[in-house]
């Protein structure tokens, strides 16, 4: 596949903006360069910004822009009712689900195309295969893969999966079934009273050196500092990923999506990609986990390339 | 007449493990053959152990000491009538698969009772190399609704599902309503903040993690300076930890760290006091094959061996008269006796 063919993907929105950010967010997006578009509420139930009949009817309107739409779900489903949100959502099959909880699958398998979510943490060919036989179509890759390993996950892979790989914006690191945000203020998680809504941006957490390391927002954790591959998106491409996986951001998600576009259709270098990347994040930006480092770490692509298959 | 086991055990007092399938087991994990001895002399019904090389090294040369450890743990477990499965506990990659399945073979034909596994294609790779051999699903594979448990259980032929550490009670009881397999609930230990299997806090600031790695925090980049007053942590050179020296310090993890949010420092992810679902058991006699997951937080072999023996005794009492069963306060004094050993009383909403 060459790197003008590859798509671009919005994955869900990870933070809790309100019903009015969220729909002047998509709105933004009918003019951005962007193939795939993941919707849903993938961190906690109780506060999703739209209710089911208004994701659906965004999804149609999106659909209707020419977009590939994708329900996401969360990670760690507990209740009957939310696994039952995801087969409402997949609307009889007309929308794809992307399941990060494994308990998807026999509901959706046959019905619902699926994508195998990022929190399945797929790190083998069997994996893949059993995927497959449960009825996905495309997987995206964990997002603490390093070139090496993706390069070989895709390289087996038959034609009927797809793989979409993270390239850009605040990396979700971990769910927890207990809120730290209610826990913070002294509240159950029963009776948030919606804490977490008091900070759309999450918190962030620093050392006590005042290192940024985290963001916390309810029951997620995210890394402190954004991921962008923006240099290397030819390198991710070239690993065998079809799809390429961008998270909103606060402001500037379209500026981002839009250098990407131009890098891989050879209009726009690496290098100046990535700066267009660092005009909108002002905290600078993190690539260790694709280099095969810790997730923080910055490493300068030119003094140690990612390996190519 | 009976066996030489039995009478061993009858010797010390215990009836024999209950027949598989029966409800309430105590499920002892173990990272060493000392840990084993401990959890097989207090009578557990079942010993998870977890071999090093499984996890970590993965090279498994059928020459190397982790076969040799594997047989002597399974010697250990059932001259003492208890059941042993071995963990394999990561996410494997590709090339390491065939290995992964040549020692899952081996130790099955050397008497292993059941293998654990988390990664779906380890699973089903185990699966398909020993057909009939039982499978358990470790808290890793994140296994936190019944649908899920389900799959694991008809897809991949899962005869036990561990249930992840921090999964609310509340969720526990609507699980256990009708578990379509053996469950596994995590009775004791310390907590792990984030669902297991997905925390990629320790990677993002190491680049370890438990799933890939079968260790998060690794203590090759643990860094510990005593000063007179301080003691201070770094991990991989970040500082997750400074206190003064009286006071005990927990593990150098990364959800274990103490942060800062605004102007205020705390231990962010708390919950560093082990819990104990003992007091909850006569609850859960009615459930189905339920097995309680005892994780001793170390602080030495008397302490574990008071620990186990207590789980073991609070077991057989709520077994043998549920209406009745009420906490000894001794074996409560055994259970917050290994949580003194963690410094944070601060507990964060959870499991209650």
């Amino acid at each position: 596949m060459s790197a003008a063919d590859i798509r671009l993907c919005l994955a869900p929105i990870a933070f809790p903006w309100d019903r009015d950010r969220v729909l002047a967010f998509y709105e933004d997006a009918a003019s951005w360069p962007v193939d795939i578009v993941c919707l849903g509420e993938t961190v906690c139930p109780k506060r999703s910004p739209l209710a089911a009949r208004e994701w659906l009817d965004l999804a149609r309107r999106l659909e209707s822009a020419g977009r590939e739409v994708v329900f996401s779900s969360p990670p760690g489903l507990e209740t009957p009712g939310e696994l039952h949100l995801m087969t409402l959502l997949a609307d009889g099959g007309h929308f794809a689900v992307e399941a990060n909880d494994v308990g998807l699958f026999p509901r959706l398998k046959g019905r619902v195309p699926i994508v195998a979510g990022p929190h399945l943490h797929v790190f083998n060919a069997a994996t893949l295969r059993t995927l497959i036989r449960w009825g996905a179509y495309r997987w995206v890759a964990p997002y603490e893969i390093d070139a090496a390993t993706l390069a070989e996950l895709a390289a087996g892979l038959p034609s009927c999966l797809e793989t979409e790989a993270f390239v850009f914006g605040a990396m979700p690191l971990a769910y927890s079934p207990r809120c730290f945000t209610a826990a913070r203020r002294g509240r159950t998680r029963k009776e948030c009273g919606h804490a977490c809504l008091d900070s759309p941006a999450g918190e962030s957490v620093q050392s006590l050196e005042g290192e940024d390391l985290f963001v916390q927002d309810g029951k997620q954790t995210l890394s402190g500092r954004p991921v962008s591959l923006l240099a290397d998106l030819d390198a991710v491409a070239a690993s065998g990923a079809g799809v390429l996986r961008f998270q909103p951001i606060a402001r500037g998600t379209g500026e981002v999506l839009r250098a990407a576009r131009d890098s891989l259709d050879g209009k726009l270098p690496g290098a100046l990609a990535q700066a267009a990347a660092e005009a909108v994040l002002p905290g600078g930006s993190a690539n260790g986990f694709w280099h095969g480092g810790a997730g923080m770490e910055r490493v300068v692509a030119s003094l140690w390339p990612a390996r190519r298959p | 007449m009976a066996s030489l086991s039995d009478r061993l055990l009858a010797l010390r007092g215990r009836s024999p493990a209950p027949p598989p399938g029966a409800a309430l087991q105590l499920t002892v994990a173990a990272a060493s053959l000392e840990e084993v001895r401990l959890a097989a002399n207090a009578g557990a019904d079942w010993i998870n152990f977890t071999q090093r090389s499984l996890c970590f090294d993965r090279r498994l040369r059928q020459a190397d000491p982790w076969i040799h450890e594997c047989d002597a743990a399974m010697g250990i477990a059932h001259r003492a009538g208890a059941r042993i499965a071995i963990a394999f506990a990561a996410r494997y990659g590709t090339p390491e698969l065939p290995r992964v399945a040549q020692a899952a073979a081996r130790l099955a034909d050397a008497g292993a009772d059941a293998l654990i596994a988390s990664d779906i294609g380890t699973l089903d790779l185990i699966r398909h190399e020993r057909p009939g051999l039982a499978l358990h699903v470790s808290p890793q594979a994140s296994a936190t609704n019944g649908e899920a448990v389900a799959l694991y259980a008809t897809e991949l032929g899962a005869t036990r599902v561990a249930i992840p550490t921090s999964l609310p009670l509340a969720r526990l009881r609507h699980l256990l309503a009708s578990p379509p397999a053996e469950l596994e609930l995590f009775g004791h230990g310390s907590y792990g903040a984030m669902l297991e299997g997905q925390c990629a806090l320790s990677s993002w600031i190491t680049g370890a993690s438990v799933g890939r790695d079968g260790a998060c925090s690794p203590a090759r980049v643990i860094r510990e300076h005593r000063g007179p007053r301080t003691v201070i942590s770094r991990l991989n050179g970040v500082l997750i930890d400074a206190r003064p020296a009286d006071v005990r310090g927990s593990l150098p993890a990364a959800c274990r760290g103490r942060f800062r949010i605004g102007r205020s420092s705390s231990y962010l992810f708390g919950i560093h006091r082990p819990e104990s679902l003992a007091e909850i058991l006569p609850s859960l006699i009615s459930s189905k094959a339920v097995a309680f997951r005892v994780v001793p937080t170390g602080g030495g072999a008397e302490r574990q061996r008071r620990l186990l023996r207590a789980w073991r005794a609070a077991i057989d009492a709520c077994l043998a008269d549920p209406a009745s069963f009420a906490l000894d306060p001794a074996w409560r004094r055994a259970f917050d006796e290994d949580g003194d050993l963690l410094p944070c009383s601060a507990s964060t909403t959870g499991h209650r």
